[in-house]
């Protein structure tokens, strides 16, 4: 007669069982970040997207390259008055879609640029209408011929502009992605670039 | 060893008959969108997306289910194209990124309960894995959301997700194409001014089946001003006679018909699966003598909707060449062709699973007698009756895929296209230098 064997017993009640009996879990909400019973909510990485966390690190290590730059101590803040200056939107080359990041992004910086109290920033609403009525096409790229039309209409002197790329890989069980952010300062009227950085951040799953 | 004790047996028996009954109103995932497929079928896309809004757990196609299930990612696949059929993009966009996510976390998990389910239960217990050819196309097809909303830099986004998978199916050895993901890619970067990434794509299209006709003027423009070449390449451009002109203002016209062939469970002698499989089987063959079942249920693929062409595309009332760019329909055909000893081998090691059960009852009813007979034979039925072949795929994906790409006056342009049962037209403004993207999907 034949014997049966333990471990079949076991996976077939398992699978017959376990496949019924899960779930019935309800999704519970938690409050978290500073003032909160859980302020390390933030701090875990929960996808191979960006997240708040990774933008205020790169615009705050942009911020202080800036800051610390000859561009600015010399040319912004030992100018007459507060150089205009506009926000081009940073072109995302990553393979995620980042378009709440990336408003995210060019809020902070924004908002950062503001309170230097340095300079004076174009409102990106009026760039945008702007930018539309004089033949600039969503998502385009910055060039130097277009943002001259665009930055005379607007009255700026500086253009605040960049790219965020990514390199992303997988391999069997794990994925990795390399964000890497470049932002640069270009003169309007000369094209010139008179400052840039990098900054860099990754990210990955694993399994 | 020693089989469980009496109480747990006549438990497990019960237990299994109760499965037996829950089994017998079990449809297979394609039969379950019988009611949707007929739908899209008779061109009601709204109703077919109610259908699938039930099945996803979904009140509406505004939303995307907090938990998707097992299926959800496929069935927000199957959502995903009705709603681009509708002319519904951004819908289209947020469920064809969400099932992408959803599907990237199942290409880097591992069950183990799912593998045990799938040994002795079915293939379809576990969370679906969408094949190389299902997962180039869903870029393809999100990026195409992006470019009928002049979004180039989310179309980028589709196109360098696409690569990502490419790659990844090169370093795994696995051949895989899409000529309509490489054509697309190839357009974004054109546009994006990219001009050699936008070659090495159109180059990878035209390796990948895409007819060089369709080809041959953009790669002819670019190649005036970037200096990327192959042998494909520099071969396509000695066909030319005539010299390029500047991009300029252009209309895309993307026509995505049919559907691709689906599965259905279909019965097969278990000599002719044996034949199939091999050595492919796990288990022992001599199993399969002793138990009551003589043939093997496998997903076997069947034809979808054929995708036709278009019967004319018209821009501003001048007709338009459409030319095939995609043959979908073949690529899921040949991709199962080289799975198929594998879901047969799949089948076969579940048959000999049952088999093994059932005789593990039969030695364990103490008499041996009639009650171990009948035993066995209540395990063995009540397996066959669970096991459910997987028939899961992308069912809604179109079959085929045509492709008008005109240059164009900068203004406003009107765009006719005439299929099978149905005119659709469209009003496009274009700006200098600029495109525009008409999308035509009809999975039927």
């Amino acid at each position: 007669m034949m014997r049966v064997n333990r471990r079949l017993w076991v996976g077939l009640l398992l699978s017959t069982l376990l496949p019924l009996g899960l779930g019935g879990c309800a999704p519970q909400a938690v409050r978290g970040g500073p003032g909160t019973d859980r302020p390390d909510l933030d701090a875990p990485a929960l996808s191979v997207t960006l997240d708040r966390e990774d933008i205020t690190y790169m615009v705050a290590d942009y911020l202080e390259r800036l800051e610390a730059s000859a561009f600015w101590r010399k040319t912004v803040q030992e100018a007459a008055e507060p150089p205009i200056v506009a926000i081009w939107p940073i072109q995302n080359s990553t393979t995620q879609h980042l378009d709440t990041q990336m408003l995210t992004l060019l809020s902070s910086i924004e908002t950062a640029l503001i309170n230097t109290g340095d300079v004076r920033v174009v409102d990106r609403a009026s760039q945008e209408s702007l930018a539309r009525e004089i033949g600039i096409q969503q998502g385009a790229i910055y060039d130097p011929s277009s943002a001259q039309r665009l930055g005379r209409q607007l009255g700026a002197q500086y253009f605040f502009t960049g790219k965020i790329t990514a390199i992303d890989e997988k391999l069997k069980r794990q994925r990795r992605v390399q964000y890497t952010l470049f932002l640069q300062v270009v003169e309007i009227e000369t094209g010139l670039l008179l400052f840039q950085n990098e900054v860099t951040r990754s990210k990955g799953m694993k399994r | 060893m020693r089989g469980p004790r009496p109480g747990a047996r006549l438990a497990l028996l019960a237990l299994l008959a109760l499965c037996v009954e829950f089994a017998a109103g079990c449809a297979t995932y394609s039969e379950s969108l019988l009611g949707v497929r007929k739908a899209t079928d008779a061109g009601n896309y709204a109703v077919a997306i109610d259908e699938l809004d039930r099945f996803v757990g979904s009140s509406a196609s505004a939303a995307i289910p907090a938990d998707l299930g097992r299926d959800g990612p496929l069935a927000l696949l199957e959502r995903g194209v009705l709603l681009q059929a509708e002319e519904r993009f951004g819908d289209s966009a947020r469920d064809l990124s969400a099932a992408d996510e959803g599907l990237e976390w199942l290409d880097l998990s591992a069950n183990a309960l799912d593998t045990i389910g799938e040994y002795v239960y079915s293939d379809s217990v576990g969370p679906y894995q969408a094949p190389p050819s299902e997962r180039l196309a869903l870029n393809a097809f999100n990026l195409l959301n992006f470019l009928v909303r002049g979004d180039l830099s989310g179309a980028a986004v589709e196109a360098r997700r696409y690569t990502v998978l490419r790659e990844y199916f090169d370093a795994n050895e696995i051949e895989q194409r899409s000529p309509l993901g490489a054509y697309l890619a190839g357009f974004v970067f054109e546009r994006r001014g990219e001009g050699d990434r936008a070659l090495r794509y159109y180059d990878e299209a035209l390796a990948a089946g895409t007819p060089s006709e369709a080809l041959a003027t953009p790669v002819a423009r670019l190649a005036t001003r970037f200096p990327y070449r192959t042998a494909r390449l520099a071969a396509l451009l000695e066909t030319m006679t005539e010299r390029a002109a500047a991009p300029g203002s252009e209309l895309l016209v993307v026509v995505a018909t049919g559907r691709v062939p689906y599965k259905v469970p279909e019965r097969m002698p278990i000599g002719a699966a044996v034949g199939i499989a091999g050595t492919l089987v796990t288990g022992n063959l001599g199993w399969l003598e002793r138990g009551a079942t003589k043939v093997v249920v496998y997903p076997e693929l069947v034809p979808g909707a054929r995708g036709r062409g278009p019967r004319s595309v018209r821009i501003d009332g001048v007709p338009a060449t459409a030319r095939s760019v995609d043959d979908i329909a073949g690529a899921v055909r040949r991709e199962y062709e080289v799975l198929k000893p594998q879901i047969l081998a799949a089948a076969l090691s579940r048959l000999i699973a049952r088999a093994a059960a059932s005789e593990g009852v039969r030695a364990a009813a103490r008499d041996g007698g009639a009650l171990g007979s009948l035993a066995a034979s209540l395990v063995e039925g009540a397996l066959v009756a669970l096991d459910r072949p997987d028939t899961r795929s992308w069912t809604l994906l179109p079959a085929q895929v045509f492709v008008a790409r005109v240059a164009v006056a900068p203004g406003e342009h009107a765009v006719e296209v005439v299929l099978a049962g149905e005119t659709r037209r469209y009003s496009v403004e274009i700006p200098a230098d600029g495109f525009a993207a008409v999308v035509v999907t009809a999975p039927r």
